[in-house]
C-alpha cells in the first residue's frame, strides 16, 4: 500500500505540472473617472498602451491596404474583439461602492491607436446606473487578478477625474514594488482563475492599481 | 468458475485504488476554460497547481516572467548588435526550460503516457524531445504559412490556434481512452480463450512451453503484448497454488517486454497530440521576430526553446520511469506484477484524464 501511495504522490505531481500563470500581455495604463451634469459618476475610460511583442502579434495581417501604416478604421475589427473579449474578463475594471461592486453597461466610443510601435486601446465603460460620489468613497481597481496581463498604471497620470464637482478628490497610491515572495504567490494562480480564495485576493489586491474617489 | 471468482475479489480493490487516483487527478487537474482577455493570443490551459511540488512550480513560474520580458528585449537588441542573437538563443532556452512544455499539457501528457506504456528511460527522453520539437514545427509552420502566404489576421490565427488546440486535446483524450482499455479495462475483462485452452490446460500443458508460445507471439504483434502479459500474470495471481509457480516469476520483471521495439504508431501518436498545440509564447515571439525583420532568430529562437522545453520533459519522464523502477525493486518479484500493473493503469488514466479535463475546458464545457 505505501507503495501504492508513493504512485499517487508521483501522479499527483506530474499533473500538477501543468503551466503556471503568466503574463504574456504588458499593459501601461491610465483611467479616467468621468462625471456627469449632477456629479454623478457616470463612466470609466481607459486608455491602455500595450507591449511590443504582444502589439506585433495582434496587428499581424491587419494593414488590409498594405501601405505600413495602421489607421483607426484598419484596427477597428481589432479593437471590437478586444471590447468583446474583455467582458469575460469584467473588463480588469473593478468599482465598489462602500463594499459594494458597482455594475458596468456595455463599453461604448472603443478604438485603437498605433504608433511608436505600441498598440493603445482607448475605451469607455458606462456605469450601468450613475452613482452620486459623497463622503463614502468610491474605490476603482485596475488588474488582472489571474495575472495573465500585468497591468502598470502609468507614472504619469495614472487617475485623472473628469468633469468631476470641485469637492471631489482622487487619492492613489502606486502598489509597492513587486518582492520575490509575492510574485512567486502571485505566479501560482492560473491564468484564467476568476475565483479567487480570500488569502490568494488579499495578495493580489495589494497589487491592484487602486484609486479611491470622494466628494465632501 | 474458479477463476472468475478470484478475479471478483481482485476487482474490489483494484476499482477502489482507481476511483482513489482518479480523485486525485481531478482536483489536481482542475483545468479552467481559457478565453483569451484581448481576442488575440490564447492563454495557456492552466491547472491548479497542487500537489507536493507546487512550491516548485510556483519559483519556476516568476522564472518564466523574467525570461519573456528579458527575451522580447533581446530580439531588439539583435537589430543593433547581430552578436545578440546568442543571448537570444540563451534566453529562449532559458524560457523552454522554465515554461517546460508550452501548453502546459505537455509534460504531464509525456509523463504519464511513459507510464503507462512502461516505457524504458531512452525512449522516455526521446518521446520528451521529439514532442517538444514537434511543437515548434507546429508554430513556426502555423506562424509561416499563416503570415506569409495566407496573410491571416491575428485574431484568425488565434482562431486557427484554437482548433488546434481542441485537436490535441482530444487525440489526448482518445489515446487516454485507448490506453485505459488497453492498461484496466481488457486486462479486468474475463479471459476469452476458447474452452480448450482454458487457465486448467495451460495449467497442464507445462507453463514453460506457453509462456514460450506468448513471447513469441508478443514479438509479432508487440502492440498486443501487455494483455498478454496482464492475463498470463493475473491467471498466476489467481492460481497461487498451481504446478507452474515459475510462471509469474517468468513474467513479473517487465524487462524483457521493455526491451520491445515500441509500437512505432503509438509513439507518434504521442508526439502528436502534444504537439499539435503550439505554445501561445513561442507564436507571440515568432510575430515578433517577423515584423522586426529576423524571422530567422525567430525560427531559431523557437528551436531554442523546444529544446530546452524537451530538457524539462525528459526529465519528469525520467522521475516517472524511475519512480517505477524503484517501486518495483522494493515489491521484489512477489509484487512486482501488481506494481507494473497499477502504474500503467495509472499512467492510462492520467492521460485520459488531463485530455479530457483539458478537452472539456476548451470547449467551453465547462461552465465556465
Amino acid at each position: 500500500m505505501r507503495i501504492r501511495a508513493a504512485i499517487v504522490a508521483l501522479a499527483m505531481g506530474l499533473a500538477a505540472t501543468a503551466a503556471q500563470a503568466h503574463p504574456h500581455v504588458f499593459v501601461e495604463a491610465r483611467a479616467e473617472v468621468v462625471f456627469d451634469g449632477d456629479g454623478r459618476v457616470k463612466a470609466v475610460r481607459h486608455v491602455w498602451r500595450f507591449d511590443e511583442a504582444f502589439t506585433a502579434f495582434a496587428i499581424q495581417g491587419l494593414d488590409a491596404n498594405g501601405d505600413g501604416e495602421l489607421t483607426r478604421e484598419e484596427l477597428q475589427p481589432l479593437a471590437q474583439i478586444n471590447v468583446e473579449s474583455l467582458a469575460e474578463f469584467d473588463f480588469f475594471t473593478f468599482l465598489y461602492q462602500g463594499g459594494a461592486e458597482v455594475a458596468f453597461a456595455e463599453p461604448v466610443e472603443y478604438w485603437l491607436d498605433f504608433y511608436g510601435g505600441r498598440l493603445t486601446l482607448f475605451y469607455t465603460l458606462p456605469l450601468k446606473d450613475a452613482v452620486i460620489a459623497d463622503a463614502s468613497k468610491l474605490t476603482l481597481d485596475v488588474f488582472d487578478p489571474s495575472y495573465f496581463v500585468a497591468f502598470e498604471m502609468a507614472k504619469e497620470q495614472p487617475f485623472a477625474l473628469v468633469d468631476a464637482p470641485q469637492t471631489c478628490k482622487l487619492d492613489f497610491t502606486p502598489p509597492p514594488e513587486l518582492d520575490p515572495q509575492t510574485a512567486t504567490t502571485l505566479a501560482q494562480i492560473p491564468a484564467t482563475e476568476r475565483q479567487l480564495s480570500s488569502d490568494l485576493l488579499e495578495v493580489t489586491e495589494t497589487l491592484s492599481n487602486s484609486a479611491t474617489i470622494g466628494c465632501s | 468458475m474458479d477463476e472468475i471468482v478470484s478475479r471478483r475479489t481482485h476487482l474490489p480493490a483494484l476499482a477502489a485504488t482507481f476511483v482513489v487516483v482518479a480523485l486525485c487527478g481531478l482536483s489536481a487537474t482542475s483545468a479552467v476554460a481559457a478565453p483569451s482577455p484581448f481576442g488575440v493570443g490564447l492563454p495557456e490551459q492552466t491547472m491548479t497547481p497542487g500537489g507536493p511540488l507546487s512550491g516548485v512550480f510556483a519559483w519556476v513560474a516568476t522564472q518564466q516572467t523574467a525570461f519573456y520580458s528579458a527575451l522580447t528585449a533581446a530580439i531588439k537588441e539583435i537589430k543593433a548588435d547581430g552578436t545578440a542573437v546568442w543571448w537570444l538563443m540563451a534566453l529562449s532556452f532559458g524560457y523552454g526550460v522554465f515554461h517546460a512544455a508550452g501548453p502546459g499539457h505537455g509534460k504531464a501528457v509525456i509523463s504519464s503516457y511513459v507510464l503507462a506504456n512502461g516505457e524504458t528511460l531512452k525512449r522516455g527522453i526521446v518521446l520528451s524531445f521529439a514532442s517538444a520539437l514537434a511543437q515548434a514545427v507546429t508554430a513556426i509552420v502555423l506562424i509561416g504559412v499563416a503570415t506569409a502566404i495566407l496573410r491571416m489576421t491575428s485574431i484568425a490565427i488565434t482562431e486557427t490556434t484554437r482548433w488546434f488546440e481542441l485537436g490535441s486535446y482530444l487525440a489526448v483524450m482518445l489515446l487516454g481512452v485507448y490506453l485505459v482499455w488497453q492498461k484496466i479495462l481488457r486486462p479486468l475483462l474475463p479471459v476469452r480463450r476458447p474452452a480448450a485452452l482454458g487457465a486448467q490446460a495451460v495449467a497442464a500443458t507445462g507453463c514453460g512451453h506457453a509462456h514460450h508460445e506468448h513471447s513469441r507471439h508478443d514479438h509479432h504483434h508487440h502492440g498486443h503484448g501487455h494483455d498478454h502479459h496482464h492475463h498470463h500474470a493475473h491467471d498466476h495471481d489467481a492460481h497461487p497454488g498451481e504446478a507452474c509457480s515459475s510462471c509469474g516469476h517468468v513474467h513479473a520483471p517487465p524487462v524483457e517486454m521493455l526491451k520491445e521495439p515500441v509500437s512505432l504508431a503509438r509513439a507518434w501518436s504521442v508526439i502528436l497530440a502534444v504537439g499539435l498545440r503550439p505554445c501561445t509564447g513561442a507564436l507571440v515571439v515568432l510575430v515578433f521576430a517577423i515584423s522586426q525583420g529576423l524571422a530567422l532568430a525567430g525560427v531559431a529562437a523557437t528551436f531554442a526553446m523546444a529544446i530546452g522545453t524537451g530538457l524539462t520533459v525528459s526529465v519528469l519522464a525520467t522521475l516517472a520511469v524511475t519512480a517505477k523502477d524503484v517501486a518495483l525493486k522494493l515489491t521484489g518479484s512477489g509484487g512486482a506484477v501488481t506494481v507494473h500493473r497499477v502504474a500503467e493503469g495509472l499512467g492510462a488514466l492520467l492521460v485520459f484524464l488531463l485530455g479530457a479535463t483539458l478537452f472539456v475546458a476548451a470547449a467551453g464545457w465547462g461552465g465556465a
